[in-house]
């Protein structure tokens, strides 16, 4: 084990690995601090290039990146009101009204610290928890892992879109687009039209680049607000009271990073959500919760902590059941299937020095974050002057580029118009976009369980409940599907004899 | 565009279909769990959806029909409006600047598409992010130079950094 975590240290502490972790720290501030630009969409951008990159820099380039966007969206919604990341909204009318105040030093300085601190947090139970759970995971077989995937699915759905009947449609939609082409059990070409560039499936690459890039770039065509003005204030020592805060919150800093950590590994429920349920329970449980709203910091410090840490927290399922905890967990699954890191419990005994150099990178980007976050909070208001109308066509050139370059071919360019068109009238209409991305990453393996495990059963759809832990699972993932339904029913019929 | 439940949930139940009856004609294999399975499974899945989309489309509808007769002012909230109607177009429609803004986002993709092979790369991604500035109220003094400047350090990413064989087409002689 010693020699591996030696190894690990190795491989990350080479020149051009660093390199590509400050690169993509650096780039991850600066999306997450442009309204409109967001966490997941810098890990979409960064695809095309980690494409060309070797497992261990590809990886540590994501990670950073995000840790990084998650972060520095806090500073335009403290000093513009506008979250820069969806991850930040919870608490920017907080962080606001702080800045308001003349406190917007302290707002910053809460959450570049404690987005630091739930960082670290997150990332210890993922070095913790992973290689215990695929342990256990080692005993699964396809059984288990169809209801799994299911459950995942499921989870995904009914946690992360407020309208589960359109998370269905849009799951249903990306495991089709999954089927296409012969990578199935059979190896029987579906859906090509007879196009050879279809026989090997719809490229990855450009439609995350499509779905969650370039709708965006639509969004903001027709969004009519070209520029921004930010908010005169003069920001100083933003570590300074720091110490204080964490004395006098210890409790929030524990609970936002846990509760960060679990939102985070559950399936489907990402940092956005943890923010939410965090500032939340902050509230609810402070003993001053008349102050929240006015530009109190308690609230920051505690779902500050939460965004960051379940951040690492969505590794959890993504590294040892290849089931993602969030949209980013998603594409990187994307990426390691690319970059033949599959997923799942093996990659603990298959890869072990990767695994480790994986940690190592999460603790370094957290750390990194503490000098670049202060550098970025400095820079920001040259940052949020960069005009949007020059930005957004530059991502959509970066877009194209990127999707070409996969495979050089327009096709993948075609691809990436299909998918950013379809996405944007799919978020028009409510349908959420998450669980098609998930259903296009895991819908070749829920078919393989699916079909494996049919043919071992011989037919017996009996045998699905048979082993313990396939059993549980099942039993679980039919309640979740049918609670509601039920729950519906009963309140119908008191209403009825009401 | 804001399309109702109701005929969202008949363009997905249309599309369960089609889906099933392609599934039902690929070839079987030899094996009792066969291509055909899986992607019908998800045709009934859809088409499940579908139903409960049109069901509550509908219900939509007559709710506020039945509503507005009553209060007609109190329901000019977003969604309400959008359950009011089969079809609503959105409200940037009217601004010609808007919708040009919006076309031309797929219009660029589908130009790199077909120019990029014999232009070369340098030379539409100078057009296309010229266009594009200019249309998102950038002055041309800004500009020409921002679009060369990024057309440039974009080809050196992927062309010297990352070995991607960019097109030169035209600048082919000057290839560097």
């Amino acid at each position: 084990m010693f020699a591996n975590i030696y190894a690990a240290f190795g491989m990350v502490f080479d020149p051009y690995v660093l390199a590509v972790i400050l690169g993509s720290s650096i780039f991850g501030l600066f999306m997450g601090a442009v309204p409109g630009l967001s966490a997941t969409m810098a890990v979409a951008l960064l695809v095309p290039v980690t494409f060309f990159m070797p497992p261990v820099p590809a990886i540590a380039a994501m990670v950073s990146a995000t840790a990084m966007a998650i972060f520095s969206g806090d500073i335009p919604g403290c000093l513009l009101r506008i979250p820069g990341t969806p991850s930040s909204a919870a608490y920017t009318d907080e962080a606001y009204a702080m800045t308001m105040k003349g406190q917007g030093e302290i707002a910053l300085g809460a959450s570049l610290v404690f987005s630091v601190i739930g960082g670290l947090f997150g990332t210890f139970v993922l070095i913790l928890a992973a290689p215990a759970l695929a342990e256990l995971a080692l005993k699964f077989s396809s059984f288990e892992y169809f209801w799994l995937v299911l459950l995942g699915l499921t989870c995904a759905i009914f946690i992360a879109s407020d309208n589960p009947l359109k998370g269905f449609v849009s799951l249903f939609l990306g495991m089709f687009i999954a089927s296409i082409g012969m990578g199935n059990p059979a190896g029987a070409p579906r859906f090509t039209f007879d196009q050879p560039d279809l026989l090997g499936g719809v490229s990855l690459v450009p439609l995350m680049v499509g779905m969650f890039a370039m709708s965006e770039v639509l969004r903001f065509a027709v969004s009519r607000d070209f520029s921004m003005k930010v908010a005169e204030s003069r920001v100083g020592n933003v570590f300074k009271g720091m110490w204080g805060l964490m004395i006098k919150y210890p409790k929030s800093v524990l609970r936002g990073s846990v509760l960060g950590t679990l939102v985070g590994a559950l399936p489907g429920a990402g940092a956005d959500i943890a923010a939410w349920m965090s500032y939340a329970m902050s509230k609810k449980l402070s003993k001053e919760p008349e102050k929240f709203g006015t530009g109190h910091p308690e609230g920051i410090v505690e779902s500050g902590a939460a965004n960051n840490s379940a951040l690492a927290g969505a590794w959890i399922p993504a590294l040892v059941f290849g089931i993602p905890g969030d949209s980013i967990t998603a594409i990187v699954i994307g990426v390691l299937y690319m970059k033949n890191l599959n997923p799942g419990p093996m990659i603990f005994v298959e890869n072990p020095v990767s695994m480790y150099a994986i940690f190592i990178v999460f603790i370094l980007a957290n750390l990194l974050m503490l000098p670049l976050g202060f550098w970025c909070i400095k820079m920001a208001k040259r940052i949020l002057s960069i005009p949007r109308g020059i930005l957004m066509p530059l991502i959509l050139l970066f877009c194209i580029v990127g999707s070409y370059a996969t495979n050089n071919s327009v096709t993948d360019v075609g691809i990436m118009l299909v998918f950013g068109l379809l996405a944007y009238v799919m978020e028009e209409n409510g349908f959420p976009v998450a669980p098609a991305v998930l259903g296009v990453v895991l819908g070749g393996m829920l078919e393989e369980h699916f079909v494996t495990s049919m043919i071992k059963a011989d037919g017996q759809f009996l045998a699905f409940f048979e082993r313990p832990i396939a059993g549980t699972l099942g039993v679980i993932t039919l309640l979740l599907w049918l609670l509601p339904l039920a729950l519906k029913l009963v309140r119908r019929k008191t209403l009825a004899t009401a | 565009m804001k399309i109702n439940d109701a005929l969202s949930g008949l363009v997905v139940a249309l599309f369960a279909v089609v889906l099933w009856i392609a599934s039902s004609r690929l070839p079987a294999m030899g094996q009792d769990i066969g291509p055909n399975v899986f992607p019908q499974a998800l045709a009934v899945g859809l088409l499940i959806c579908a139903v409960l989309l049109v069901l509550r489309g509908l219900r939509g509808l007559r709710k506020t029909k039945a509503r507005s007769a009553h209060v007609s002012t109190f329901s000019t909230t977003d969604a309400a409006d959008q359950d009011a109607h089969w079809f609503t177009l959105p409200e940037w429609i009217g601004n010609s600047h808007a919708v040009l803004a919006f076309l031309l986002v797929p219009a660029s993709l589908l130009f790199y598409i077909w120019v990029s092979e014999p232009l070369g790369f340098l030379p539409t991604a100078f057009v296309l992010l010229l266009v594009l500035f200019v249309t998102f109220r950038t002055r041309l003094l800004t500009a020409v130079p921002t679009a060369l400047a990024c057309a440039l350090i974009i080809h050196t990413i992927f062309y010297k950094l990352l070995k991607v064989p960019l097109p030169w087409g035209i600048l082919t002689p000057l290839a560097w």
